[in-house]
């Protein structure tokens, strides 16, 4: 909301500068988001009146303009063709400016000097027209500087939604009252009726008082419709209201001042002059003042005149009892909506003003008579005619206003400061609140505009902003602690995170939400681009774009398009995320499960003079993986994965551990035409997913060390000769068995292809360490576990020993 | 002078001659043979004493002694300053340019927004507040109705929601949700800070996202005050930024909170001179924070006569903007190497 400073002087001696009034009210939680300065700008502009205004000898549409500044005369050359002699005008002289940048300089226009020039409203900001030089009152001081008559600062306010009342220039200037202890003097309502009471002329039905429960109808005779004077047009452009005509604007004008909206029918117009305030019924339209024909919502509250609907109660009146320069007679609304219908009204016609964005706060129902009251005085003034006496009033009174009872101990234990009885009382008065004292306990009744208070926390407040909260000391809570209930889980994938960024890899967040075909893109075999959206993923209500309007169900493809995106400029790229992923079904909440996922493309080392120069391949991934598994000290299994549908079937593998059936996750090669779907074409992209809550769940707290043994190990190499699609884990484990508890370490260190070795087999090297935890041991000891491992792998491997 | 004493001497000074232009390890251990052996020249000197009249044999024998002493000496004299010469030479051909890049670690590396959520934790942590962590998919019930929001609220402005299924279930605007989930399941005293993913329904910009990071914070207990969320706001500050940073404190509406407050801090980026990201006020509006709303508590079976709390709310991409001069929200979750990888 706009607030002019020479506005706001009307209510309230200003106690200070429009910085420091800024500040106050923004501390105390009227938030000024900005001081707008009108004219501090403007150099050498003056105040003028043109004596003579003349065609251009040698140009069309330019005049000569020869205007009086009080102690010299200057010669204007202007392209407007609304200036007639004896206006009032505002000139920049040669040398001045009206804001920051080039100066206005004398220049000649086909050899007539001009020595300034002649501005528009839109130029002085001080209203819309761009067109045509601002005239203004034939009493403006010729020759005084333009700064001193029309200069102005404006507050710009961003409200929050609590504080309906400050709505109103009025409701400003009860905060500042408070702030500085300044008197605050409200608007004059009085004027003479013409003794015919309101009720006479015009009649009002409230069908639906929920909706309405305040409906005050005034009444004026014989106004004439004229533009407004240019004081009030000034006012309303600052503050941001285009004026339309002297009534309308008078209405605008109380909205800004008290925060009232009020609306101006032409009652002529209206059928019976009656008003009917219903809900639309079904399919009835109404074309609002804007020029838009509207198929009303059922529910909607309309303004009715005896047939048809006048009016979107609170938000906009129709075009057909619109006033216009024929209207004589005018019957003034000044209603109270309920907030609710205002707002699903406004939302489902995609409408909103600065009538339904008051209302849609919710509104003071003591408030319309005043508004009223002020309109129809400001109306009279402006437009003549006569005032019916008093209004029409439908309105069943609601309770008495609502009382606190609290104590200044109250407060300061909520606040932690203490305020003396007066200090709370200096605080609250201004403010509108009566108290009543009796000894340690004061009542405070509420006023009518304050709904927002409600409780001894918000009288704390009001005394704590408008005293500041500055003022507050800072101390520490004293209390116990609450007893320590550790979450494992948040430790431990803290753990993780770590441990993969120490593995090399960079942890990226990539958005929960994806399109709605991304998870049919991760399955290989099925047709792309997809027939339909993915059956799986929760949809969003109302996403913002269509590629994002799923809850994801893994983080798989905004992985990949990550990698994807970091490929144009890296040759590798190594990433992780952790995040959660959402799982059908969604009622009564659908399961966050919190996922692990790794990918990885690229070389396996920055490129540097003595770089590794390899590709990423599986076992690197293995590796990242490996280590998520080992900082949790839970045991990793592989085994070749079957139909996993993103991954190449013969470089994928199932993610386990030991003694536990449950699949954690899957991990290999990202199938090609996987890849290709996410924009990462020929490339090998490694990756794995997995449920990292399952994983966490089974990490060992608890780490046992074992004893270092005394006796010296016994090594020996051994080379195995096997079928290639015997893997290595069970090599491994026929080798362990068959030696016994004897063969304490078995280590891979070479897997050789290719000749002597036959044809479609590989050979497998093994480093054997034994160690007996008793004795040094014997060779014959060692001979025979070899000669055991020697016959299990024969017999059950079909495999032989190099060498032999 | 005896004639063995002339032959002494002579073989003597030939000897340490000749040891000088050894100029290797063979050469040495030839020289050692030749004069030191078993069959060595000053060994067959040694033995021709033997032959001397007994009278003669004592100091003769003393100077063959000597002599031995010498030689020896200027052998191992000799040997070292090789050896010296050796490695020197050895040292000096093992030259490296020691400007070559060194060989990469493999390092990874956090994003930003988790080296920034643990420091927040950390600090609170160190307050006496636990972590919790709650559902990114909630319930309209305590994303806003407990909260004091009912349906059709003007504060609903406040918050642009996701709805999943409306009016129901939607994604979490804030953390907020936690506090009534937690006083829900337990009781006072509450210290706990909640971090999270949020989404609203806002369009993106350089400092608007649509998903984010909140840290939630909840303190209930008897006689806590606004003084003391002041403290913990402000050893907050002092901590996460450094320790003279200003702070303000004003007045600002949440619906969950009474009174609220908003708290600004000195601008990290030009401490309080004024600049482009503070909008030359000086001042950051770090978080939203208040007392504990009766309604609220009353909301989770908490009696608002008997214990009080207070709340605060900030997000992570804000703090980490300010503290490493992020200028633009939306390169956290752009996930460029380029940009993550200046924070490991």
């Amino acid at each position: 909301m706009r607030v002019p400073l020479g506005w706001l002087r009307e209510y309230i001696d200003l106690p200070a500068s429009a910085d420091d009034i800024a500040e106050r009210l923004t501390m105390s939680g009227t938030e000024v988001a900005n001081v707008i300065r009108v004219g501090s700008e403007w150099d050498r502009v003056v105040i003028g009146q043109v004596q003579t205004i003349t065609p251009h000898e040698h140009a069309d549409n330019l005049f000569v303009a020869r205007v009086n500044l009080a102690r010299e005369q200057v010669t204007l050359v202007t392209a407007a063709s609304n200036v007639r002699a004896g206006d009032v005008v505002s000139v920049v002289r040669a040398g001045g400016r009206l804001a920051a940048g080039p100066r206005v300089e004398a220049r000649s226009f086909r050899g007539v000097q001009s020595n300034g020039m002649l501005c528009s409203g839109d130029e002085l900001g001080i209203s819309p027209e761009k067109q045509t030089i601002y005239v203004l009152e034939a009493d403006a001081p010729i020759g005084a500087n333009l700064r001193d008559y029309l200069g102005d600062e404006v507050l710009d306010i961003e409200l929050t939604p609590n504080r309906p009342d400050c709505l109103g220039i009025v409701g400003i200037a009860r905060e500042v009252a408070a702030l500085f202890g300044a008197e605050l003097r409200m608007p004059h309502v009085d004027q003479p009726n013409d003794g015919r009471p309101a009720g006479d002329v015009v009649r009002v039905f409230v069908d639906d008082p929920d909706l309405c429960p305040r409906y005050t109808a005034g009444y004026v005779n014989g106004v004439r419709i004229v533009p407004s004077p240019q004081w009030l047009q000034r006012r309303l452009h600052l503050a941001g209201i285009r004026s339309i005509s002297n009534v309308v604007d008078a209405t605008n004008y109380v909205m800004l001042e008290l925060g009232q909206p009020l609306h101006a029918f032409d009652a002529d117009r209206l059928q019976a002059r009656t008003i009917r305030v219903r809900r639309a019924r079904a399919n009835e339209r109404l074309t609002t003042i804007d020029g838009v024909e509207r198929v009303l919502p059922t529910d909607a509250l309309v303004i009715a005149d005896a047939e048809t609907p006048a009016a979107l109660a609170g938000i906009m009146g129709g075009s057909n009892t619109e006033i216009s320069e024929g209207t004589r007679r005018i019957l003034l609304e000044s209603a109270t909506f309920d907030r609710m219908s205002v707002r699903q009204t406004s939302r489902a016609l995609r409408l909103v003003t600065e009538a339904s964005k008051r209302f849609d706060k919710g509104l003071d129902e003591e408030l319309p008579p005043f508004a009223s009251r002020r309109a129809l005085a400001l109306i009279r003034e402006l437009a003549g005619g006569s005032v019916a006496e008093g209004l029409v009033d439908v309105w069943r009174p609601r309770d008495a206003l609502r009382t606190i009872a609290f104590t200044a101990d109250d407060l300061a234990a909520l606040i932690g400061n203490a305020y003396a009885a007066e200090q709370i009382e200096d605080v609250l008065r201004p403010l509108g609140f009566a108290l009543e004292r009796d000894g340690e306990r004061t009542t405070a009744i509420v006023p009518s505009w304050r709904d927002d208070v409600t409780d001894k926390a918000d009288i704390a407040e009001e005394v704590a902003r408008v005293t500041g909260y500055d003022a507050i000391p800072t101390t520490l809570p004293r209390g116990e602690l609450p007893s320590p209930a550790d979450d494992p889980g948040l430790r431990w994938r803290e753990v993780v995170r770590s441990a993969l960024a120490g593995a090399g890899l960079q942890e990226v967040m990539t958005y929960s939400l994806i399109d709605p075909y991304a998870v049919s893109k991760l399955d290989a075999g099925a047709p792309f681009p997809a027939t339909g959206p993915d059956e799986g993923t929760i949809p969003i209500h109302n996403p913002m774009t269509i590629d994002r309007s799923r809850l994801r169900t893994t983080l798989l493809p905004s992985l990949f398009a990550t990698v994807a995106a970091n490929l144009r400029y890296q040759n590798r790229v190594l990433l992780f995320e952790i995040a959660h992923v959402f799982l059908p079904p969604l009622e009564p909440l659908p399961r966050e499960e919190q996922r692990l996922a790794i990918a990885m493309a690229g070389r396996r080392s920055p490129p540097t003079w003595n770089a590794d120069t390899a590709p990423i391949d599986f076992y690197d991934l293995k590796a990242a993986v490996e280590a998520a598994f080992r900082i949790l000290h839970v045991p990793l299994i592989l085994a070749d994965a079957a139909n996993v549908p993103w991954l190449h079937p013969g470089r994928s593998a199932v993610l386990r551990t030991t003694g536990d059936d449950r699949e954690l996750g899957h991990l290999g090669q990202v199938h090609p035409r996987v890849a290709e779907r996410f924009e990462m074409e020929g490339m090998e992209i490694y990756a794995a997913e997995l449920d990292l809550d399952a994983l966490m769940s089974l990490a060992a707290e608890e780490i046992r060390v074992r004893p270092l043994l005394r006796y010296p190990a016994v090594e020996r190499d051994l080379a195995i000769i096997v079928d290639g699609r015997v893997s290595h884990e069970r090599v491994a484990a026929a080798v362990q068995a068959a030696a016994g508890p004897l063969l304490e370490q078995i280590t891979l260190f070479d897997v050789y292809q290719g000749a002597p070795v036959p044809e479609g087999h590989r050979s497998l090297a093994y480093s054997l360490s034994f160690r007996s935890p008793e004795r040094t041991l014997a060779d014959d000891e060692v001979a025979t576990a070899m000669a055991a491992i020697e016959h299990a792998v024969t017999a059950q491997l079909a495999a032989h020993v190099r060498g032999r | 002078m005896a004639a063995i004493d002339v032959a002494l001497r002579g073989l003597t000074d030939r000897a340490l001659l000749e040891l000088t232009r050894a100029g290797d390890r063979s050469a040495i251990e030839a020289w050692r043979t030749g004069y030191l052996g078993r069959s060595g020249a000053l060994s067959l000197h040694m033995r021709s004493i033997g032959q001397l009249p007994s009278e003669e044999r004592p100091a003769a024998g003393q100077a063959a002694n000597a002599a031995k002493d010498t030689l020896e000496a200027a052998f191992a004299a000799r040997q070292r300053e090789l050896e010296e010469q050796a490695l020197d030479q050895r040292l000096e051909s093992e030259h490296i340019d020691v400007t070559l890049p060194g060989r990469p670690i493999h390092t990874g590396g956090l994003h930003p927004i988790t080296h920034t959520l643990r420091r927040i934790l950390e600090i609170f942590r160190d307050m006496g507040f636990q972590v919790a962590e709650g559902p990114e998919v909630e319930l309209d019930w305590y994303n806003f109705q407990a909260l004091n929001i009912p349906p059709e609220h003007p504060a609903r402005d406040m918050w642009d929601t996701f709805y999943v299924k409306p009016p129901s279930i939607l994604l979490r605007t804030h953390t907020s949700p936690m506090q009534a989930r937690i006083m829900e399941r337990t009781r006072p005293p509450v210290r706990v800070v909640v971090p999270g993913r949020c989404y609203r329904y806002e369009g993106q910009d350089a400092s608007h996202e649509w998903m984010f990071y909140q840290v939630e914070g909840l303190a209930v207990d008897k006689g806590l005050t606004m003084a003391d969320l002041k403290g913990v706001l402000v050893a907050f500050a002092r901590r996460i930024f450094w320790p003279e940073i200003q702070t303000r404190f004003r007045c600002d509406y949440f619906p969950f909170v009474e009174p609220g407050v908003e708290m600004s801090v000195q601008c990290p980026l030009c401490r309080g001179e004024g600049c482009r990201v503070c909008k030359t006020t000086g001042w950051i509006e770090l978080l939203g924070a208040g007392m504990v709303h009766p309604r609220v508590l009353r909301n989770v079976g908490y009696d608002p006569d008997v214990v009080n709390g207070f709340a605060f709310g900030m997000g992570a991409e804000r703090i980490a903007m300010v503290k490493h001069g992020v200028d633009d929200i939306r390169s956290f979750y752009g996930n460029d190497l380029r940009f993550l990888q200046q924070f490991t």
